[in-house]
């Protein structure tokens, strides 16, 4: 797999510094508000119900335990998780 | 690989934006609008700092709808799974790309052209003019244009290159009817 050049990432690390984000920051920090989920959710309908339907195929063919499929709304925000558990 | 997901809380609701959760692939890809393949180390928090990442934005016309992301915990991602991850996007977006043109059609049923219809709508794709397809079905050049405003009606357009284009998407007519 070809690697992110370091330029962007130094980039995007000076950002996250510069904004004061805090690198120990916990998950549940992260969380959107229940009603911004709810309509992310709704948006995000058709690509989730496709996202499930495609996951039923693909999870015969991943046979690794350690990997999590993620589909996220354009705002970054996780709307479907699928865990290999074959 | 469950257990250790809720053991750092990643559940549906979590952003990955970089004011949220800092540098990760996906922030990168939501910023470049392309794919990004990040390690541990790159992560600035160190929430993350035990996953390897690889995002794929889903854009359709240049806009994106979403990314599909896929996390791996301690391993490296093999280009095997990058390449599944970015047919899986391709199938994501196709899918919804034929679903949108679909339903903004008319249903296939109530467009269907009769067998006149279709043959001029066949002669005037191959650039016919009216009066040669008046005088090759046998009819008159007013008939003929009767049929085509029909045609335009049922097939909701405004002209022969829409109807034509129409058909073809609808498939009532295919593009190895078309003899030019």
């Amino acid at each position: 797999m070809r690697l992110q050049p370091v330029e962007e990432i130094l980039t995007s690390w000076r950002r996250c510094i510069n904004s004061g984000l805090i690198n120990s920051a916990a998950a549940a920090s992260t969380y959107i508000g229940e009603d911004a989920l709810q309509t992310a959710l709704n948006e995000g309908k058709p690509l989730i119900s496709l996202f499930d339907e495609i996951w039923r195929e693909l999870e015969n063919l991943t046979v690794n335990k350690n990997l999590v499929f993620l589909l996220t709304s354009t705002e970054g925000v996780l709307l479907k998780k699928s865990v290999a558990e074959n | 690989m469950n257990k250790k997901i809720e053991k750092i809380g990643l559940k549906i609701g979590m952003s990955f934006a970089e004011r949220s959760i800092g540098t990760n692939a996906i922030a990168l890809s939501i910023k470049m609008k392309k794919p990004v393949y990040t390690t541990p180390l790159h992560h600035y928090c160190d929430l993350l700092r035990e996953f390897y990442f690889y995002s794929v934005p889903l854009e359709i016309k240049k806009s994106d709808i979403g990314y599909l992301a896929i996390c791996s915990l301690n391993e490296p991602i093999k280009v095997e799974l990058g390449v599944i991850a970015n047919l899986t996007a391709y199938k994501i977006i196709n899918e919804l790309k034929s679903s949108k043109i679909s339903s903004n059609l008319p249903d296939k049923k109530d467009c269907l052209l009769n067998k006149k219809q279709l043959a001029i709508l066949k002669l005037i794709a191959m650039g016919v003019p009216d009066k040669t397809i008046a005088l090759e079905e046998g009819i008159t050049i007013n008939t003929v244009k009767y049929h085509k405003k029909s045609i335009f009606k049922k097939l909701e357009v405004e002209c022969s290159a829409q109807a034509v284009i129409k058909c073809l998407k609808l498939n009532i007519m295919s593009i190895d009817q078309i003899d030019c």
